[in-house]
């Protein structure tokens, strides 16, 4: 079973002044990762990003929301039939301010899926905008059967 | 279902998953940094395109309003999951002090909103120099 892995920063503390929001709620943005994967080396959050799946005609469309991510910090990979997005996000707090109300936390996304039917891996579009990932799995073509000759040995 | 998306073998897992979603209220979910010459917020907007988003700020309050669309039109042949927030959302961020409206800086990247609003300059706090006389003070 997997431990739970990821220290929480940020939700110690909270200076509020008056007028700010009155409670600290629970920090409710973003899923932690904490139950699907294993132990990780450093210490950083870590959140399952919450996704829309679809069919097409064509195949399979995977649309993932992942805020604060660039292009750069995405890895997606297909790997037996195992799809694996990785998103490492830069940390957003600004210079020479400190925080005065934290709903969400900034941490790396990570989510894996495993595909039912053979998939075109070289056919795989993946795009960013706004945050957001859009991939499109297309189905692999369905393989021509073979048929096996049979030698007959004397 | 065609294609099937498997996970691991914790049957709570999906339970777990649901008590976090029913927990998840407001959205978006809101960040707010200060020092004494303003305050920065940072608002979690995937998918928010900035045409659909509408900030209006009122001495010191901010209230950002929207629409999130994540229908496509390809989508018809139906969904396997469907986590995604989606639909309009309205949320009013009260301000430490007032603001100048005609400082702010709006920037939306990879889905998250940066709003830099400065303070007013008529509410930051003046430092009064005390001017020691001389006939006052040795008298």
């Amino acid at each position: 079973m997997a431990k739970r892995e990821i220290t929480r920063a940020g939700t110690k503390g909270s200076k509020q002044s008056q007028a700010m929001p009155t409670s600290q709620p629970e920090l409710e943005g973003k899923l932690s990762a904490e139950q699907d994967a294993g132990e990780r080396t450093h210490e950083r959050p870590v959140f399952v990003p919450w996704v829309d799946i679809y069919e097409t005609e064509t195949g399979l469309v995977v649309v993932a929301d992942l805020p604060g991510l660039s292009p750069e910090g995405l890895e997606v990979t297909l790997e037996k039939r195992v799809l694996s997005i990785y998103g490492r996000v830069e940390e957003d707090t600004p210079a020479g301010y400190s925080q005065a109300y934290r709903e969400y936390e900034v941490g790396d996304f990570e989510r894996q899926f495993t595909l039912s039917g053979d998939f075109d891996i070289n056919g795989i579009d993946a795009s960013m905008k706004d945050g957001v990932l859009h991939l499109a799995i297309p189905r692999a073509p369905e393989a021509a059967a073979k048929r096996i000759e049979v030698r007959s040995v004397s | 279902m065609i294609a099937r998306m498997l996970f691991g073998a914790d049957p709570f897992r999906n339970i777990r998953r649901l008590q976090d979603e029913v927990s998840r209220l407001e959205f978006p979910a809101v960040n707010v940094f200060v020092n004494q010459d303003g305050v920065i917020i940072t608002v979690e907007l995937p998918g928010v395109r900035s045409e659909d988003l509408d900030i209006l700020i009122h001495r010191d309050s901010v209230t950002l309003s929207g629409e999130r669309q994540t229908e496509t039109e390809e989508a018809r042949r139906g969904y396997h999951r469907r986590e995604r927030r989606r639909g309009r959302f309205v949320r009013t961020v009260s301000l430490p002090f007032v603001v100048d409206p005609n400082k702010v800086e709006a920037d939306l990247v990879n889905g998250v909103l940066t709003l830099d609003l400065p303070r007013a300059e008529e509410d930051k706090p003046k430092r009064i120099n005390v001017k020691a006389s001389k006939e006052a003070g040795r008298g």
